[in-house]
């Protein structure tokens, strides 16, 4: 059948509007602050193939994972996927990435045939079914059997019919039965959303001009895919990056990506990483493949749809065995964040080597915890993931400086307002402000880390809590300078404090007043701080993004405290002087002294 | 008369009388004798025994003697011994840290071979005692060696040789056990301590649990040893002792003992592997089920022994026996692999009686010989299966059991009537009752052992032997849909029949471990042990005078699923070829699920193979059973000897039953219940329905 | 209609052999040694209303709470997803009748034409169900989240077709799969074997038959027992044990028996724990019943649904015998379990001694709690094994005619076994330096309790330091219950030994087989419940308890004092701390003379200060009723009062409880046994009961010494007139 454009882009639209739709209802109808407030799902819709026609809006980390998850459960069912069936999935080990990430899917038929699968994949408020703390992550895992309950795929649906034994199983095993079952009806609510799009497209264009559509979304990103990738220059280009730890006791952890252009086509190779390790730092295979896809399109034109299609030229070697795709059991909580974080970094320090005016923020690194107790104002259990801590600058990007309190994962995900915070937990925000000198240098620098103090009220919390990025903070850009990097003090009744520092994570129970601050560090700079404009250093300086010092110290450019404007000959020499000792920087890829 | 030699003689003991059976060259039954049970000295009774055959032929003992090719003995020697504890003083030499295994015996050895109403009663619970091995003839000596083989303690010689030395001289052992953890990987350590023992004491009988039971569990292996210890000695004596009585008396052949195994071996083999003779008795009567099964062409054939006391089962599985590795006896648990044979305490001796429920059962106390039934009269109130059984008329209350007791059947009625009353029954209601009762415990006992090893009692037919069993296995054989029931002749005497012409038997196993499908590599390794094992076993019968044409060899792979524990039997030829290993896992897998049921079978997990068994057999006798001399006849008139009313539950009620003479029944004749047959030492009843047809062997077979 | 007794008996015994046959088929399929080696499983067969109708002989608790898995999948599941002909559901939930969650529970419906006819259930338990720690239980747990996942009952097989995802599912969440999935096969192998022969037996007698006879299994049996409780004195028992789980927990027990009729009331018991040790209701009630099975009605026939009629539990929501989600409840069954049966025994105990009929049934406590190490790693092929070793036995409990036996199975599990030493070392990487009966284990008594086992070993050739968690319950106070001046079974400690000399000792040729002869770096006492790692060459030491002993020490007879010196039962101190037995270790032999002085002394000691003597009385009068070789009641002129029946002196009013008319005095825990001197030493107390005549021990109680004594309230005049 051969089809006009326009009919065909307006049926990708509408595909993709679909899919956004998707999100729009996820929105509306699920329960949890994780999903409601803060976005962290995603929706796809997908062909009866299992590969990603269009997504929604959400947290994109779980684009490949979602599309992995589904391919696990064709592959589980074999000639077994029937109309009225809805599947879930949380396994790492069957595409997905951490046990708090779930997918649900359900097939869309026609006349008999599988044409297209809807699907969503959200982050559970108690991870998917509990685990031996609040919220799924747990640093003293050494086995996926201690972060929760595994659910390869199974039929929710069958024949039409909720099977109630099997929804039951999937409740019962989290500490907040209302959220979560609220969360996994609006997760299937979605779907039927989606899915009823999907019949009126069909009723009003006919299947085959959907399927025609499909096929022609794929091969039209993969073809502006390919064309620009033919535009990049030849080569093999390295990019290395270091997670603090694994939560348990390896450090330095490597994951490197060695990226091989040639013609059109791209292969990303991890042979290189690190063998995968005993704590919860190992990442599931989808996981890697959306970090990896994620750095990949965040350099792409914005013209070329993010779907299937640009999977195509792309060749993903993760070994087995290795950090970014662990033989099964290994514990993978962490994985969304960390190594999610070092995949991107590694991909975007190789691209910015092949393509440095269009590298930026190669991903930031997190401070991150679950609060858990009971609310003392309603008598109801809680767990809080303290999404109003985790504002981060991230770093610049040729031509753009990092914008402060970034939610640090590209996408639609949103970061909680330190009043809604106080609504829903039983917490005072204290403190929440950039940090004056955290950015990291550079001609275009990062954005401003952030400090946040939570205190605990009238109640005995349990905080797990966690610091990555201490040790390696986000790497800087083309001869940037790193910002600072991430870190949390503790406060305890007495004035007792504990500071906690790269890669480490403790347990504590925390009483009335008691809490903790957290330091999100600054995003990396992007070229060299001598080259930025005086005058963009003296704006941040009246922003307070910078001290007087800062600015002399980081970029050789001298302000008059006083009159707050820049000394051009004195900030001239400086630079000079600077120059002519100056080590290049980026220190951040050199190899780690262990 | 065959004047001229050639008699096989089997000689059976049993809890109250020795019983023989004389076969003449032809394989006929030429003598049946029953003499009393001497357990003083068993050899006399034995004696005895023969006496009263040779009689019955009408010639001297050492006519008899003189003229036996082959003379095979089933004793209790081993068994009493246990039960009396009148074994060897024993000593122990174990491993330092555990020299009290066979104490804490798993914890099970208080319920070790109890009855599931005994195993409910907490309080009562208690371990096997007293201890065959009393704590303080027990002594631990440093050694130690791990689960790959390796050496962790050198064996402290010098501690082996106090120890020895403390058994034997101050606590008196007159025989010692050897058991250390691991030593059936790595025997090193008991095989110098026998050296050592050896050097101090050239006489001690000496066991050693790696040659005993070369077989993973310590707990098992180490009473494996210490019982051999306990009865080698006991059972070495009386063999000699029969061997020197038989000789004076005229034998010029050897002697061949009955083993629990299922098979004969010799007087040496029995002496160093004295837990062969551990309830041997039994297993003739499968033995004689098995060659039945030869012989009528029942692949599938499941044997019933009802005696006094007790109802024995044992399957016949594709013709083979089956067996059971960790039997029990007394309480202990022991490795020797032995023809599985379970028993209830269900026999014409048990009690009738009403439980706390206040509902009729039957068993499992019994009456035993005496005080026996109440129509016994010797003193026995309590009313008993056999009373029940003479209160329905199947039992002629005229005759006179074994010559000495004759039945009461007024004693028996108002036995069952009193019990009746208990629970508002007529005698007759209550008589009733309690042989349903009994049928159906027997029928359960059937069904849990042909399903629980994995068999449909459908697929079976039934052997029935031992004096009670002609009355009450007709009705439940019914009950139980079996194809068809085989009461043989001289049913009384079974077991004797059974060892006399039971074949020689030796068994060789070793583990082999790999999964399926093999490597070439694997593969070659394992016809290269199958080619040892047979070798060896073969050297075994040479040794004792056989020619290796005369030897039928057989070999089986043991399989499971990996992971469990309780493997397959798989019947493989000479070599394994590589057609063969391609088609195991699938066999494997089909006689699972044909045992299991569809989808019980686990593919996923994978097959491995654990061990490999070879097996020779030689038949001392040719052919085993005579051949026909008659033309059938039907009509079975000649043997009719009168009518007696009797139940049959199908009409539910009694009915006039034609009484046949069973010594005077012949080839062919057929019989139409219901009626009764009354032949020595057993009663048979066929009920309204069932057809009987008597063969030229003298057997009945029942069409039910 | 009324099925007549004999087609009655006929059924009532297939069904027992169906529920046997289950359980056969399960264990020859299993590949776990918790199975195929120590027989942890049990099965049970329930009616459509769901009550048990019979029951296996193995780990009893198992399988005593179906009828909840098939209430629950009765009310929750009839419409959806519906309950056909071949289905059969999982389920591993404390809620839905599994014990804990390592005791996963298949129950399936056996129909006939279109109505369920009856119930079957198997139960066993899993070496791992997932969770934090391996090997299930979740010590570190603060919620029952941190413990193995709940798999509420979840058909697993629909119309007789295994549902692959849900079983993939299920199995995925454990380190064993494989094994868990063979345990899941075997028993639907069981299940199928059982409908068959349910339908055998509809065939054979009509499904109306087979219907009343359920009806009638439970009514004949129901009646039966009420004849016994009626054979059995009126009146009310008090008991207490406690639990030490991060902190000492009670569980109370106020056993009231009138007429036919039962009460076991469990509401004093604590608030229930944040995880682990606590028991939902119907594991409390399994308990219970298994106790009332094996020790009031071993000769019924095993349908607790009948004996429920005539008993109550009474417990409070949210306490220790009645946890609600979500408290954790993984070690459920062998904590406050085993202890809430032990409590109800002891209360049997005391209502049969004083009965003629069935005094010698009458038993002081069985070891009242496991020591088992959970231990999981890598294997010395670096593969995960996690698995709870039964490695371990504790003792019987005395009777008033003999001592109790050494080595037994946890009450209510006949039928369980231990592993031995070698199928551990060869499966597990680890190894045993010793395992053997240990002196001063079994409570003294004029009947000694048997004794436990006392076992060591350390990691051997395994890739990874091994996780051990310490299950085990009483480390630190003596908790199994004497009857009648028996002393309680001591405490049973487990230690820690970093760094041990014994691969060194091994290697010069000697052996280390006591705990005695092993050097050391450090040691330390292991709580109950805590977690440690081992490294090879640590020692992980475990005393397990013995029984509690039956009347008084002192009037033990010597020569089975010595009997036990010699055979190692009770060292030389305990002989003479204990029983007052004074034995010349030299020659073997007892000094008579210094043992009556020292027994005398003893007595003397057990007086008040301000004894006088009293002159004794009663001599020549025949007993109303005794109780123990303890107290008699005489009927003194009209006023039956108690009785010494060592000296006969007066002791009171048979209306009070003797404990309060005898002398009290309380004697450290240390005083009697070498194992009770780690821990709370001084947080427990003997509280002592004797004839302030002469001494004779009357009862004694383990107590916290802030906590009352137990007393009895019967009325003992009614009792003996109804005998």
């Amino acid at each position: 059948m051969v089809m006009d454009t326009i009919t065909r882009e307006i049926i990708r639209n509408a595909l993709d509007t679909a899919a956004l739709e998707m999100t729009v209802s996820m929105e509306r109808t699920s329960r949890s602050p994780i999903a409601n407030e803060c976005r962290d799902f995603s929706t796809a819709i997908l062909d009866g193939q299992s590969r990603a026609i269009a997504q929604g809006l959400g947290s994109p980390v779980l684009m490949a994972a979602i599309k992995h998850s589904v391919k696990a459960i064709l592959d589980e069912f074999p000639g077994d996927v029937n109309p009225g069936d809805l599947f879930i999935n949380n396994d790492p080990y069957s595409g997905g990435s951490h046990l708090g990430d779930t997918t649900i899917a359900a097939p869309v038929f026609h006349d008999g045939e599988l044409v297209f699968i809807v699907s969503v994949r959200s982050h559970l408020p108690d991870g998917t079914g509990g685990g031996a703390r609040p919220g799924g992550m747990y640093p003293a895992a050494i086995e996926i059997f201690e972060e929760g309950v595994r659910y390869p795929p199974f039929k929710l649906y069958h024949g039409g019919q909720l099977k109630q034994d099997r929804f039951d199983w999937v409740v019962r095993n989290t500490r907040f039965k209302a959220w979560t079952v609220g969360d996994i009806s609006a997760m299937i609510a979605s779907c039927h959303v989606a899915e009823t799009r999907i019949r009126g497209l069909i009723e009003k264009y006919g299947i085959d001009a959907l399927k025609e559509a499909s096929k022609y979304a794929l091969d039209y990103a993969e073809k502006l895919f390919a064309a620009e990738v033919e535009s990049w220059p030849d080569g093999t280009y390295t990019g290395v990056a270091y997670m603090d730890s694994d939560g348990f006791y390896e450090w330095d952890l490597k994951i490197q990506a060695d990226i091989t252009i040639a013609g059109g086509t791209l292969i990303i190779d991890f042979s290189g990483t690190d063998a995968q390790t005993t704590g919860f730092a190992n990442s599931g295979l989808g996981n890697s493949l959306s970090y990896a896809f994620l750095a990949l399109s965040s350099v792409l034109d914005e013209a070329i749809p993010k779907n299937d299609g640009i999977f195509r030229p792309v060749q993903m070697i993760l070994p087995e065995g290795t950090l970014v795709n662990p033989s099964d059991a290994s514990p993978t909580g962490f994985c969304t964040l960390h190594p999610g974080a070092e995949i991107a970094q590694a991909v975007t320090l190789a691209l910015s080597q092949a393509l440095p005016e269009k590298v930026g923020h190669p991903w930031d690194t997190r401070v991150t915890g679950v609060i858990s107790g009971t609310d003392p104002r309603s008598g109801d259990r809680y767990v809080a993931l303290p999404f109003v801590t985790m504002h981060a600058g991230p770093g610049g990007t040729q031509g753009m400086d990092g914008w402060g309190g970034g939610s640090g994962m590209r996408g639609g995900m949103a970061y909680t307002t330190a009043e809604m915070h106080e609504v829903q937990y039983p917490h005072r925000v204290e403190q929440r402000e950039f940090m004056t000198d955290s950015c990291g240098p550079g001609k275009w620098r990062g954005g401003p880390g952030t400090r946040t103090i939570i205190k605990i009220l009238e109640h005995t919390a349990l905080v797990n809590y966690m610091v990555w990025g201490g040790k390696y903070p986000a790497p800087p850009l083309c001869g940037g300078v790193q910002g600072i990097p991430n870190e949390a003090e503790f406060f305890y009744s007495g004035d007792r404090t504990e500071h906690l520092g790269g890669g480490e994570s403790i347990e504590r129970w925390l009483n009335d007043k008691e809490g903790f601050q957290t330091t999100r560090g600054g995003g990396g700079g992007w070229g060299d701080p001598l080259d930025r404009d005086p005058a963009m250093v003296r704006e941040d300086v009246l922003d307070e993004y910078l001290s007087i010092e800062g600015a002399r110290r980081d970029y050789g450019v001298v302000v008059d405290p006083k009159t707050i404007q820049v000394d051009e000959q004195a900030t001239a020499d400086l630079r000079k002087a600077v120059r002519e000792v100056a080590v290049p920087a980026g220190a951040a890829t050199e190899e780690p002294s262990s | 008369m065959a004047e001229d030699g050639s008699y096989r003689v089997g000689v059976d003991i049993g809890g109250t009388f020795v019983d023989c059976v004389v076969l003449d060259a032809d394989g006929h039954i030429a003598s049946v004798a029953k003499s009393p049970n001497t357990p003083e000295d068993q050899s006399l009774g034995v004696m005895g025994a023969l006496e009263a055959a040779a009689d019955n032929l009408g010639v001297a003992l050492r006519t008899l003697l003189s003229s036996t090719t082959g003379f095979i003995h089933g004793c209790t020697v081993g068994t009493n011994a246990l039960l009396e504890r009148k074994g060897a003083k024993t000593g122990l030499i174990t491993t330092s840290g555990f020299e009290d295994t066979i104490f804490i015996g798993r914890v099970m050895q208080k319920r070790a071979g109890l009855m599931a109403e005994e195993v409910a009663h907490q309080s009562r619970l208690f371990k096997a005692e007293p201890p065959v091995v009393p704590h303080a003839l027990i002594r631990g000596v440093a050694e130690r060696v791990d689960a790959i083989g390796e050496v962790l303690c050198p064996l402290d010689e010098a501690g082996v040789a106090t120890a020895v030395a403390e058994l034997v001289d101050q606590e008196g052992a007159e025989s010692l056990a050897i058991s250390y953890l691991w030593s059936f990987i790595r025997p090193e350590h008991e095989q110098r301590t026998r050296q050592i023992i050896a050097q101090a004491y050239p006489n001690l009988y000496v066991a050693s649990s790696h040659e005993v039971a070369p077989v993973l569990g310590e707990y098992e292996r180490t009473v494996s040893a210490v019982l051999t210890a306990y009865l080698g000695p006991a059972v070495a004596r009386y063999a000699q002792r029969l061997e020197e009585r038989l000789s004076e008396s005229g034998l010029s052949s050897g002697l061949l003992m009955m083993t629990c195994r299922g098979g004969l071996t010799s007087v040496d083999d029995a002496c160093q592997n004295p837990l062969l003779t551990l309830d041997s008795g039994p297993v003739g009567g499968a033995i004689g089920g098995s060659l039945f099964s030869a012989n009528y062409g029942e692949d599938n054939l499941i044997c019933v022994d009802m005696g006094g006391t007790s109802f024995d089962v044992s399957l016949v599985l594709k013709g083979e026996l089956v067996l059971e590795t960790i039997p029990v006896v007394d309480k202990y648990t022991f490795y020797c692999p032995k023809v599985a044979i379970k028993s209830i305490g269900a026999g014409g001796g048990s009690i009738v009686s009403v439980d706390a429920t206040g509902v009729p059962k039957v068993g499992p106390e019994s009456a035993g010989a005496r005080p026996g039934p109440a129509a016994y009269g010797l003193g026995g109130a309590e009313p008993t299966v056999t009373d029940v059984d003479l209160v329905l008329g199947y039992l002629n209350p005229d005759q006179v059991l074994g010559g000495k007791i004759s039945l009461d059947k007024s004693k028996a009625d108002k036995a069952v009537g009193r019990v009746g009353q208990e629970v508002g029954m007529t005698t007759e209601e209550m008589a009733i009752g309690a042989f349903t009762i009994v049928n159906a415990r027997m029928a359960d006992m059937i069904s849990k052992l042909t399903i629980e090893s994995g068999h449909d009692p459908r697929e079976f037919s039934l052997l029935a032997y031992g004096g009670a069993s002609g009355v009450h296995i007709p009705f439940l054989a019914q009950d139980l849909h079996v194809k068809s029931l085989y009461v043989p002749d001289a049913s009384s005497v079974f077991s004797a029949l059974g060892m006399v012409r039971g074949d020689v038997i030796h068994t060789l196993e070793h583990s082999f471990i790999a999964i399926a499908p093999f490597t070439p590599k694997e593969r070659s390794a394992l016809n290269g042990l199958i080619a040892d094992l047979e070798k060896r076993v073969m050297q075994q019968f040479i040794e004792e005078g056989w020619a290796q044409d005369q030897v039928r060899i057989s070999r089986s792979l043991f399989m499971k699923y990996r992971l469990q524990v309780h493997e397959l039997p798989l019947a493989i030829g000479e070599q394994v070829s590589e057609e063969d290993v391609a088609a195991l896992q699938a066999r494997f897998e089909a006689q699972y699920e044909d045992i299991y049921g569809q989808g019980t079978g686990f593919s996923q997990v994978g097959v491995e193979v654990v061990k490999i068994r070879v097996d020779g057999n030689a038949s001392p006798a040719a052919p085993p059973m005579g051949q026909a001399t008659e033309q059938p006849v039907a009509d079975a008139t000649a043997a009719l000897k009168g009518v007696r009313d009797a139940y049959f539950p199908s009409l539910g009620r009694f009915v006039p039953a034609e009484v046949y003479d069973g010594g005077k029944l012949r080839n062919g004749n057929v019989l139409k219940g219901p009626c009764i047959i009354e032949r020595t030492g057993d009663t048979i009843v066929i009920p309204n329905g069932a057809q009987g047809e008597v063969d030229a062997y003298g057997t009945i077979r029942l069409d039910l | 209609m009324a099925v007549d007794a004999i087609t009655l008996q006929v059924l009532r015994h297939r069904l027992q052999a169906i529920n046997d046959e289950q359980i056969g088929v399960t264990v020859r399929t299993s590949g776990s040694p918790t199975v195929y080696e120590a027989f942890d499983v049990n099965s049970s067969i329930i009616t459509p209303k769901g009550e048990a109708l019979a029951v296996g002989h193995y780990v009893m608790a198992l399988s005593l709470s179906f009828d909840v898995t098939v209430k629950y999948v009765l009310e929750r599941f009839a419409e959806n997803p519906g309950i056909y002909d071949g289905d059969i559901f999982y389920t591993n939930d404390p809620w839905a009748g599994a014990t804990h969650q390592n005791d996963t529970v298949m129950v399936a419906p056996i129909f006939w034409e279109d109505d369920i006819v009856a119930w079957t259930g198997i139960s066993l338990h899993e070496m791992d169900v997932g969770g934090p720690l391996a090997g299930g239980y979740g010590a570190q747990a603060v919620d029952i989240y941190g413990e193995a996942p709940l798999i509420p009952p979840v058909k697993v097989v629909e119309r007789g077709v295994v549902r692959n995802d849900i079983e993939e599912a299920i199995v995925r969440n454990s380190r064993t799969p494989a094994f868990n999935g063979l345990d899941m096969r075997g028993r639907l192998a069981a299940i199928n074997r059982t409908r068959t022969r349910m339908h055998e037996i509809i065939r054979q007698y009509g499904k109306d038959t087979f219907m009343e006879v359920q009806d009638q299994i439970l009514d004949l049996a129901q009646e039966a027992f009420a004849r016994r409780l009626r054979e059995l004195p009126d009146g009310t028992w008090r008991q207490e044990g406690y639990l030490d789980y991060k902190r000492l927990y009670r569980v109370r027990l106020v056993a009231t028996k009138k007429d036919d009729r039962l009460t076991l009331d469990f509401r004093e018991s604590s608030n229930q724990a944040p995880a682990m040790v606590n028991a939902t209701r119907s594991l409390l009630e399994g308990c219970a019943i298994a106790a009332i099975l094996t020790e009031v009605c071993y000769d019924l026939p095993w349908a607790p649904a009948a004996f429920f009629r005539n008993i109550e539990v009474l417990s409070k929501p949210a306490t220790i015998v009645h946890a609600l989600h979500p408290a954790g409840v993984g070690q459920g069954a062998t904590a406050v379990g085993a202890l809430a049966q032990s409590l109800v025994s002891t209360a049997i105990s005391k209502m049969f001694a004083a009965t003629e009929t069935y005094k010698e049934e009458a038993q002081a406590n069985w070891v009242p709690s496991t020591k088992r190490p959970v231990v999981s790693g890598l294997n010395r092929r670096g593969e995960t094994y996690a698995i709870t070793l039964i490695d371990e036995a504790g003792g019987g409990g005395a009777l008033s005619f003999r001592d109790g036996p050494d080595s037994v199975h946890l009450p209510g599990g006949p039928m369980m076994a231990l592993g031995n030493i070698e199928v551990y070392e060869r499966l597990y990487p680890v190894l045993y330096l010793y395992r053997k009966h240990t002196s001063d284990t079994g409570g003294p008594g004029k009947f000694r309790g048997g004794l436990g086992t006392e076992q060591a070993l350390t990691p051997h050739r395994g890739k990874s330091r091994m996780q051990l968690l310490n299950l085990a319950g009483c480390s630190a106070y003596p908790e199994a219950r004497g009857l009648y001046g028996g002393l309680p079974a001591p405490a049973q400690p487990s230690f820690l030994l970093r760094g041990s000399d014994v691969y060194e000792q091994m290697a010069s040729g000697s052996y280390p087989s006591g705990y005695e002869q092993i050097g050391f770096r450090s040691d330390r006492v292991i709580k109950s419940r805590e977690v440690i790692r081992l490294s090879s060459g640590d020692i992980y030491v475990a005393v397990q308890t013995g029984g509690a002993g039956y009347g008084d020490p002192l009037e033990r007879d010597p020569s089975r004092v010595l009997a036990d010196y010699l055979s190692e039962a009770c060292s030389l101190e305990a002989c003479s701390a204990a029983y007052g037995v004074v034995i010349d270790p030299e020659s073997g032999t007892i000094n008579v003379a210094e043992t009556d002085a020292v027994r005398d002394s003893m007595r003397r000691e057990r007086l008040p200060v301000t004894s006088t003597g009293v002159a004794t009385n009663g001599n020549g009068e025949t007993p109303i009723l005794s109780l123990g070789d303890a107290v008699s009641m005489m009927p003194h002129n009209g006023v039956p009062a108690w009785h010494c029946q060592r000296c006969h002196h007066n002791l009171g009013p048979a209306s009070e409880d003797f404990r309060k008319l005898g002398h009290m005095r309380e004697v450290p825990i240390d005083s009697y046994s070498r194992w009770n001197v780690f821990g709370w030493v001084d947080l427990f107390i003997l509280r002592e009961v004797s004839c302030p005549n002469c001494g004779l021990l009357l009862d004694v109680q383990s107590r916290r010494k802030t906590d009352p004594t137990m007393y009895d309230s019967v009325d003992w005049e009614k009792a003996a007139a109804g005998r």
